[in-house]
């Protein structure tokens, strides 16, 4: 095994014993830090990993997903662990749904012995309040000639718990940042297309929209979908219907940032990362065919190289794609070549492509290729 | 109405949305990060800088999103041509920098400059004019910023002054008083010495001269406390009655002295109040003052009074009190009348010159009838006389009774005279000297100590019958004495010793402190003969007692 590669080690077994002989193979191929991908369907307790966690030898990071994506499949259950050939420098920023943290000031003080990091790897607690709050800082401190990638851990259930793996143990609510020195090509898209607005929302709160036009938020919401889609919402399938409704806020080049809302909380909408108040936003839909193209042109942007390629891919394509979910998947292999492409599906996803402001981004894939060491 | 185009909608939605942005915050780094941090965003751009500075200024470097990006931006290649391409006759410009990255450049009028960079292609000349009117916007509010700053500063600096002069205040108060207390009683002890009518005739010259510096620096000081907010009302039980009747009688010889009548009227009954003796009487003797200064024949009458509020039902446990103070003098005439209470201010340039006087007494007394919640005025009639009064709305209450250290006052008969052992204790070697002067004069054998920690020592050696305790001193000032002294008897069994404060600022919160930390009783300085001869007459009682015990 060559021992400068980043080696790849997958296992649809969920319990601790196959994540442990897992890690044991990554480090018996020279790994000297591990970046641990886990299936929410295995049910994670951190009462039984943190003290595996804290006990390893070397670095860890990494978290627990909706799903992993493996071999053109995605996997409700299962291991993914990649072994990385150098120390990595793992950071972490408590706190992403304090409404007092200066991200800032405290990305700043992570990230104090590791500016000059040429890419970073970022994962989050994706059912925090101010995830794109703590990007803008993040962004603010590492600027703009770094490539960013990575998204939101968590379940599906939107249950809040510890869902990010350190040497520390488990986390909740916090961000972890991956420091490499290796640049990575980035490639995002996402196919949605508006149908309904522009809406102005006149009052959010972080990641809650509470009022559209003035108007209660879901009540607006509703109108517009339930007139689409055909379906009448009730008390228990928001999220059956909304998956293939999100927001989309518009930006100066026409493209759009997807925001999903998950849930109601009264006559509010709850959605994965902040909607700021004031911003004007559009309803989109999807199309299965658009959402696939879109991936393959994304998967098209990522430079040839011969490293693997890192997939983020939002849960809610595929609940939305279903079983043409695996179409995606293999346009983005097709569009890839012969690197072999692995990940994990999350709740909200981190890039900024090296020339925008860094985002958080929902329902959209980001694919970062890695380069060979 | 005709619909709007997509691309029209779109471009009205950014310029709404960035318009809203602006001006979040009166901080400039804060208002422009939380512009520029969404602003880039919906732009679609990568970074945001800001100067200050326009035309021919040299552009200061303001801000930086990111912050990253804050040093190093003057290497970047074609940012110093591109500021330049912008300023009254063109508010923006598009540059391409030698490494391809696209400069947005902004004027910000009255301000400087902003950057927006963007990679592959620029914005569109539709979303160029729509940011223009918001970069205006932006500039107000960066000028806004500032103008908050400069105020925020000077907001800083007047409170730093203020409280400069506080302890100008605290400091100069005792550093003033001290020397002339000392010149004002050891020239009262040498006309007590003196025969010879020249030499009494010159002592009293210089002892008048030194009252009234006295008076003269009161005055400035307390005005001075009072302008700085640092005057603080110490209300009691107080027969108002009994106050009125008692500044009439310390003030009739000065008025019997000219010739002048000093009348009293009073109600037939008058209520004990809420109120700061201090202040109320320094209030009375100022106003009664002035009256028998101006006054030169006839009389002064002192008048207190409880007049209903007109058209308001009396608060059962208020009342409304009328003091005035009417007299027959030279009077004010009408055009001097408004500027009366005005500081520095008499009635005429040549009245300070015939009366004397700093100009601050009736400024002095409107401002504590204004503290105390009530308002002076004042009718005059030129050659007829004039009449000061105030109403103040007092908290009613009921007659202290009396309390024990009163009763065993009252208790302690008045017994032979004895010469008493007493202690002196002060750091300023003239004011040992005075007080030790009178105590000796009284027949008294007096030790002395200058400081607190020299006076618990000699307590602790010898047995006294009294201490007389400055309050302010090095090495162990009189309240931490008082409580060392206190402390030690109480941890041998000693009987407690007379400790009277000798107290130089006279404030009913300085006098409070001392009891609190177990003295007897305060002296104010100067020191005024009667107090003085009561407090030792104390002494004497709790001597005598603890002796028979």
């Amino acid at each position: 095994m060559n021992p400068d590669r980043i080696t790849i080690h997958f296992t649809t077994g969920a319990g601790l014993s196959d994540l442990q002989q897992l890690t044991q193979q990554a480090l018996d191929a020279g790994a000297q830090s591990l970046i641990v991908l886990a299936a929410d369907g295995n049910g994670c307790d951190p009462m039984v990993f943190d003290p595996w966690l804290q006990s390893l030898p070397v670095t860890v990071a990494g978290g627990v997903f909706t799903q992993l994506i493996h071999d053109q499949r995605h996997h409700e259950q299962g291991y993914l662990v990649l072994g990385w050939p150098e120390a990595i420098q793992v950071r972490h920023v408590a706190g992403l749904s304090d409404s007092g943290v200066d991200f800032t000031e405290q990305v700043g003080a992570a990230l104090s012995d590791a500016m000059d990091s040429t890419s970073l790897m970022v994962w989050v607690d994706g059912l925090s309040s101010r995830i794109a709050a703590f990007l803008d800082g993040l962004y603010d401190v590492m600027g703009a000639d770094i490539a960013y990638f990575g998204g939101g851990a968590g379940s599906l259930s939107f249950v809040k718990k510890p869902c990010l793996f350190s040497n520390q143990g488990m986390l909740q609510d916090h961000a972890q940042l991956v420091c490499m020195r290796q640049p990575v090509s980035l490639g995002v898209d996402h196919g949605w297309q508006p149908f309904s607005g522009p809406f102005v929302v006149t009052q959010s709160q972080g990641n809650v929209v509470q009022s559209l036009d003035f108007q209660p938020a879901f009540q607006v919401y509703r109108s517009k979908v339930e007139a689409d889609s055909g379906q009448s919402f009730r008390d228990d399938n928001f999220f059956d219907i909304a998956k293939g409704y999100p927001f989309g806020m518009e930006k100066a080049d026409h493209t759009l940032v997807v925001r999903d809302p998950i849930s109601t909380d009264g006559s509010a909408l709850i959605c994965v990362g902040e909607v700021p108040v004031n911003s004007v936003v559009y309803l989109l839909k999807g199309q299965a065919d658009q959402l696939i193209a879109a991936a393959a042109q994304g998967a098209s942007r990522v430079q040839a190289d011969a490293g693997p390629v890192f997939m983020v891919d939002c849960i809610s394509r595929v609940l939305f794609l279903q079983s043409r979910f695996d179409e995606e998947l293999q346009a983005v292999q097709t569009a890839i070549g012969g690197r072999p492409v692995v990940g994990a599906l999350t709740l909200g996803e981190v890039a900024n492509g090296g020339d925008y402001c860094l985002e958080f981004y929902n329902k959209t894939m980001v694919l970062a290729g890695l380069p060979q060491a | 109405m005709p619909t709007l185009s997509a691309s029209k909608l779109a471009l009205i939605a950014l310029q709404y949305e960035l318009a809203l942005v602006v001006g979040q915050d009166l901080r400039l780094p804060v208002m422009l990060r939380r512009f520029f941090t969404p602003a880039l965003k919906l732009l679609g751009c990568r970074s945001a800088h800001v100067w200050r500075g326009e035309g021919g200024m040299t552009p200061t470097h303001v801000f930086a999103y990111p912050l990253r990006e804050a040093a190093g931006w003057s290497d970047q290649p074609g940012w110093t041509g591109a500021l330049a391409s912008v300023g009254p006759e063109r508010r923006f410009a598009v540059q391409t920098a030698p490494d391809g990255l696209l400069l947005h450049v902004f004027a910000l009028p009255g301000f400087g400059r902003a950057l927006i960079t963007r990679e592959r292609s620029p914005l569109e000349d539709e979303v160029l004019h729509a940011l223009e009117p918001i970069m205006q916007r932006l500039a107000m509010a960066c000028q806004a910023c500032d103008q908050y700053e400069n105020a925020e500063s000077l907001r800083h600096k007047a409170e730093a002054a203020n409280v400069a002069k506080g302890h100008f205040l605290a400091n100069m108060s005792h550093e003033i008083r001290t020397p002339i207390h000392g010149v004002i009683g050891l020239t009262e002890l040498a006309l007590e010495d003196s025969h010879e009518a020249p030499v009494r005739e010159h002592l009293t010259v210089a002892l008048d001269s030194a009252r009234h510096l006295l008076q003269i620096v009161n005055d400035i000081l307390d005005f001075s406390k009072i302008e700085a907010g640092r005057v603080e009302l110490s209300p009691e039980p107080l027969s108002i009655a009994e106050l009125v009747d008692g500044v009439a009688s310390a003030m009739r010889p000065t008025a019997q002295l000219k010739g002048l009548t000093l009348e009293v009227v009073l109600p037939d009954q008058a209520p004990v109040v809420m109120v700061d003796r201090l202040r109320l009487r320094q209030v009375l003797y100022n106003l009664t003052g002035n009256a028998i200064k101006f006054t030169p024949a006839g009389r002064v009458t002192l008048g207190l009074s409880l007049p209903q509020p007109e058209g308001e039902v009396g608060h059962p446990s208020q009342v409304h009190v009328r003091f005035s103070v009417q007299d027959t003098g030279i009077g004010i005439p009408p055009e001097k009348l408004e500027h009366v209470f005005d500081a520095f201010s008499q009635a005429d340039e040549s009245t300070s010159r015939t009366y004397g006087g700093t100009g601050l007494g009736l400024t002095i007394s409107r401002q504590l009838v204004s503290l105390m919640g009530g308002q002076m005025d004042v009718r005059s009639v030129p050659g007829q006389g004039s009449e000061f009064w105030f109403e103040l709305a007092l908290p009613r209450v009921a007659a202290p009774a009396a309390s024990a250290s009163d009763a065993l006052a009252d208790a302690w008969c008045p017994l032979p005279e004895r010469s008493l052992h007493l202690l002196v204790v002060d750091d300023v070697p003239t004011n040992r000297l005075l007080v030790s002067k009178l105590l000796e004069r009284a027949g008294h054998r007096v030790d002395m100590a200058c400081d607190g920690a020299e006076a618990l020592a000699k307590v602790k050696e010898q047995a006294f019958d009294g201490v007389l305790m400055d309050m302010q001193m090095p090495v162990m000032d009189g309240l931490e004495a008082t409580r060392a002294i206190r402390e030690w008897e109480a941890s041998t069994g000693r009987m407690p010793i007379y400790i009277v404060a000798l107290t130089a600022n006279a404030m009913a919160a300085d006098e409070q402190r001392c009891l609190d930390a177990g003295m007897d009783t305060y002296l104010s300085k100067p020191i005024q003969r009667p107090a003085f001869d009561e407090v030792l007459s104390r002494m004497q009682s709790r001597s005598a007692t603890q002796a028979s015990a």
